[in-house]
Formats: structure tokens, C-alpha cells, sequence
């Protein structure tokens, strides 16, 4: 179990994290956030590239910067800003981090193939990585967080880059390795998470606002959802009137989605929420939390 | 958590196994000797990783060693030097092979693409730089040796003295170069230890050069081996805090 313990991050005077705490089990974690809201932070902080300026974090009740090297041992890692070599391939530069890792260069010979299959690079494995697309780079680093197999898996904004489907294959991917470690991603895209997320955790203000399963984050704006049709011609009027939360076009019509503790009249129906709404309710212009 | 004076609190669970493993973790938790890290580092990291930049290594030594060449060859044709000079010359001089590989090793490793990744591997770069420091210094111990030798065939100087004072002078070095990168944060600090270094010998053989080689020559084969044997002690236990330390303000 990880635990954040009261947790501040100061860059010199600025304040990016305030008062964290936190505790992770085995499951997914979506760190859903706005850019600038200290997803990388606190990421940096649980893979000890930055230490906190208050508080701690424990790993099965040990001060993680104490554990050192046996907790980097159990941790994968992918940065907001994957780098690497360019003229490596990956197949390479996998079997260069097996070996800071500790992976037996045998163990390792047999893993690498397998991961990138997994990522779908089996047939770049051998090419220098010089050429690759963001997104085959992306790939790359998400094998690499997983060559040892981590009880702790961090990932800095993984689908960054990652077109539909292989967001969609990464959603798959993570699921399938859910069952026996933390997995921590952070990400400001709403349909990164939720379909795979244990439980959403948003960062408000310097500090978490909310830990909770989707279900229990849709349920704080139950029954306060309404929904109606316009009218292109009428849109302006709409969003001057009500602070409209979001709207997409449908049938040549906009929809328009707001909060509002009772219904304003009958046009506007009652909808479920959904975690969309939450998170543009919460960072929304008019955002009231 | 509230209190609740009527319930006796029990441990969950989840609660009772976290405690065994504490302490089981607390238990198990004997720190390997510097050593032991040393060899297991090098059987699963490997020396191929470890001197991923070995050609570029090898190239700043053999330029230093020719820089080394051409300065003592074309100060031997103004000077007759004595052997006193030399030995003030390879008391002085011996830690540059060590500088100069280290601090391009540092300069290198910052500019990494891939560092945020390699600081949270097993391995990260702190205890790559301990393994690298640790063989930079035996390597420019016997470059060294190599130089000493070579001088020896051109002047008369005693090999057996001149390899320990280099060794004692090698490693005094080493240490204090340790001590900086540990406890002063900037490049400069550094560079200045280095500078002081050189500037501080030069200065008493200069100045004061009698007392100076005096000293150096009077001092006795043990002290040597002990001043030796201390700063290699200094800088193998500095190099442990490598290890120890996840991450280390100002050295990179
Ligand atoms: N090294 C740093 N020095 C100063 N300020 C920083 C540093 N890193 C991040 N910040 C600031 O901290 C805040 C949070 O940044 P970050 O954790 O990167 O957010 P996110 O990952 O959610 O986009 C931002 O305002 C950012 O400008
Ligand atoms: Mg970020």
C-alpha cells in the first residue's frame, strides 16, 4: 500500500501541491486534471525524481526515499516526456534499462520481444527509433515501464500522441494488468479513464478535491443535470442565459448540457451525469467548487 | 478516524498483514557492504552499460595523456629538470587523468534525454556514477603508473616512490572532489577544487620549493602508504553515500 502523507511540493516560493494526502491500493488511479494543476508533481514525487517539501511517502509503511533502490525496484515509470536515444532501436534501449533495472540479460532477451508485441512495435524492434512517430515513441515507453513487471506502475500522460485505436488497445492493457499493483495515470482527457478507472482523482486548488469511483463523482451532480435542444440561431442566447457546462452539435441542432439545482422550465430535461460533466463542472469557466 | 470509547479497535485485515510485512521488511533490512553492491551491480548491470560512452572515454584520455606528453617533453627541452621537479610534477599532476574523465562523465550524464527514466530505475544514475567513479579511479591510478614509468625510463626517479605518491595524491583528490560534488552544489565549485588544486602545489613548489620537496621527500614510505590508504578509506566511504542517497542535491 502507498500512502501520501500530508504532502507539499514548493518550487522556491511557489506552492504547486498543498496538503496531499492520499492512499493508493492495488487498482487504477486516474489523475485527472487540468495542464498545470500538478499531475507531474505529484508523479515526480511518487517516483522520487523530486522529493516533497512536507510530509512523506510511504510504501508498505517505509519512508519511499529511505527504501531507495528496493523501491525503485517495484516501480515502472513513464515521464510526461518520454526521451531517448535516437539512434537506438528499441529492442536496444530495452535491453539497456533491463540492465538498470537488475534484469538478467537471459530474462530480459525473452521480455522484450513479448512487451513490444503487447505495444504493437514487433515489427519496428530492429529499426533506430530516429524515424518513429510520437506515438510509436509513446509505445516504446510504455513496454519500458513495464519490463520488470512493476507492483507500482506510474504513467505521466501515456495516451499522449496515441491515435483512437491504440488508445483503445492501451485502455485494454491496463486492465488486463490492473489486478495485482497500483497503476497511476494522469491525464487531462476525460475518456482516457473512464471507462478503466478504479477511481478518478482530481487536484484542485494545490490539493485533491476529490478521491472517488466515477459512479460516486457522477453521483455529487445526480438529478442537477439538464439537457435541452437549440436552434444554431438560438446558441448565443443559450450561452449567455445559462452557464452552460457543454454543448455538441446533433442532427443539425445543438445540445447544450448545464447544472442547475432545480429545472428551469419544461424544454430542459433531466440527465444522468456523466463524468464529463463533473470534470467540466469542476474546471469549467464557471466553475462554482 | 473517529474515537469511539465503546468499541475495542481491532486491527483489519489488511491492517494486521501491512504490520507483518513491516516488520519482516525491518528484519530483512541488512544494508549490503559497499562491496557487495559493487559486485552485484556489476554482474546485473554489467560493464558494457555501465561505460555506455566508452569511446568517447577512451578518446578524452588519450587526448589528456598526449596533452600530458607534449607539456612535459616541450618543458624538458627549456628546464633540466631534476628529479625533484618531477616529483613535485606527479604529485601535482596525477589527479587530472581522474578530473578529467569524471567531471566529462557528469557533464555527459546531464545531458541524458532519457535521465527522469534512469533515475528511477533500480540502477539510477547516482550508483552508475559510484561503479564509474570507482573504476575511473583505479583506471587513472594505473594510467598513472604507466606515466610514472615512462617518466622513470627518461629521469632518474624512483619508480616504487614516485606510483605511491601519485596513488596518496590520486585518491587525496578524489576524495575532496567527492566531498565537493556531494556538499557544493554548483559546476563552478567544482572546477575551482580542481583549479586550487593545481594552483596550491604549484604555488609551494614555486615559492617555497625547498621546504616543499623537503617535505615531500622527507616524508617517509609509511606515511605515504598511510595518507594512501586513508584517502582510499575517505573515498570509498564517500562513494557509499552514492548508494544510500536516492537523489543528491547539486550533483547533476
Ligand atoms: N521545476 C519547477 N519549477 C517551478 N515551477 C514548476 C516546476 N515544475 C512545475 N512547476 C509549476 O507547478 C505547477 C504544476 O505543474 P505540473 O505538476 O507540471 O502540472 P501538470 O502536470 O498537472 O500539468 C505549474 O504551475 C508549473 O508551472
Ligand atoms: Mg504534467
Amino acid at each position: 500500500m502507498l500512502i501520501v502523507d500530508h504532502v507539499s511540493k514548493y518550487y522556491g516560493n511557489f506552492i504547486a501541491l498543498e496538503n496531499v494526502h492520499l492512499q493508493f491500493d492495488n487498482g487504477i488511479y486516474g489523475l485527472l486534471a487540468p495542464n498545470g494543476a500538478g499531475k507531474t508533481t505529484l508523479m515526480k514525487m511518487l517516483v522520487t525524481l523530486i522529493f516533497p517539501t512536507k510530509g512523506e511517502i510511504r510504501y508498505n509503511g517505509e519512508n519511499i526515499i529511505h527504501l531507495g533502490s528496493k523501491y525503485r525496484e517495484l516501480l515502472g515509470y513513464l515521464p510526461q516526456q518520454f526521451g531517448y536515444y535516437k539512434h537506438y532501436t528499441p529492442a536496444k534501449y530495452l535491453l539497456y534499462l533491463s540492465a538498470l533495472k537488475g534484469i538478467s540479460k537471459h530474462e530480459a532477451k525473452e521480455k522484450i520481444p513479448e512487451l513490444l508485441k503487447l505495444v504493437g512495435l514487433e515489427d519496428v524492434m530492429h529499426k533506430k527509433m530516429r524515424k518513429f512517430s510520437g506515438g510509436m515513441i509513446q509505445r516504446v515507453g510504455i513496454a519500458q515501464a513495464l519490463l520488470n513487471d512493476p507492483k507500482i506502475l506510474i504513467l505521466d500522460e501515456p495516451t499522449a500522441g496515441l491515435d483512437p485505436t491504440e488508445r483503445a488497445r492501451f485502455r485494454k492493457l491496463l486492465t488486463q494488468l490492473a489486478n495485482n499493483r497500483i497503476i497511476i495515470l494522469s491525464t487531462h482527457i476525460v475518456s482516457d479513464v473512464e471507462s478503466i478507472a478504479n477511481e478518478i482523482i482530481m487536484i484542485k486548488d494545490k490539493t485533491i478535491l476529490y478521491k472517488k469511483p466515477i459512479r460516486e463523482l457522477c453521483q455529487l451532480l445526480s438529478g442537477r443535470i439538464y439537457e435541452t435542444a437549440a436552434d444554431f440561431q438560438d446558441a448565443e442566447i443559450f450561452r449567455k442565459r445559462f452557464a452552460t457546462i457543454s454543448e455538441k452539435q446533433e442532427n443539425g441542432q445543438m445540445i447544450f448540457r448545464f447544472v442547475s439545482d432545480e429545472q428551469p422550465n419544461e424544454n430542459w430535461k433531466s440527465v444522468e451525469p456523466t463524468l464529463e460533466d463533473v470534470f467540466l463542472h469542476v474546471y469549467g469557466e464557471g466553475a462554482l467548487a | 478516524m473517529a474515537i469511539d470509547n465503546e468499541k475495542i479497535p481491532f486491527p483489519s485485515d489488511k491492517e494486521i498483514k501491512q504490520e507483518i510485512q513491516k516488520i519482516i521488511a525491518k528484519g530483512m533490512n541488512k544494508k549490503p557492504s559497499f562491496w557487495q553492491y559493487m559486485f552485484t551491480m556489476y554482474r546485473e548491470v554489467g560493464f558494457r552499460n555501465v561505460f555506455r560512452d566508452l569511446t568517447e572515454i577512451a578518446f578524452t584520455i588519450v587526448l589528456t595523456i598526449a596533452v600530458f606528453a607534449m607539456f612535459v617533453l616541450s618543458t624538458a627541452e627549456y628546464f633540466s629538470w631534476t628529479a625533484l621537479d618531477v616529483y613535485t610534477f606527479i604529485f601535482c599532476f596525477s589527479p587530472v587523468i581522474y578530473f578529467v574523465i569524471v567531471f566529462f562523465f557528469f557533464i555527459c550524464q546531464k545531458q541524458k534525454p532519457a535521465f527522469e527514466v534512469e533515475m528511477t530505475c533500480k540502477y539510477n544514475v547516482y550508483q552508475l556514477a559510484a561503479f564509474r567513479m570507482f573504476m575511473f579511479s583505479i583506471f587513472a591510478m594505473l594510467a598513472n603508473g604507466v606515466i610514472i614509468f615512462w617518466l622513470a625510463t627518461e629521469f632518474s626517479i624512483h619508480f616504487p616512490f614516485a606510483f605511491l605518491l601519485s596513488v596518496a595524491s590520486l585518491f587525496l583528490f578524489a576524495a575532496a572532489f567527492l566531498y565537493v560534488l556531494l556538499y557544493v552544489p554548483t559546476k563552478s565549485g567544482k572546477i575551482a577544487l580542481f583549479i586550487s588544486w593545481i594552483a596550491a602545489n604549484l604555488f609551494l613548489s614555486y615559492m617555497n620549493s625547498y621546504v616543499y620537496q623537503a617535505f615531500l621527500l622527507n616524508v617517509p614510505y609509511f606515511i605515504y602508504i598511510i595518507i594512501g590508504m586513508a584517502a582510499m578509506y575517505i573515498y570509498v566511504h564517500q562513494l557509499k553515500l552514492f548508494f544510500v542517497k536516492t537523489n543528491i542535491k547539486g550533483v547533476l
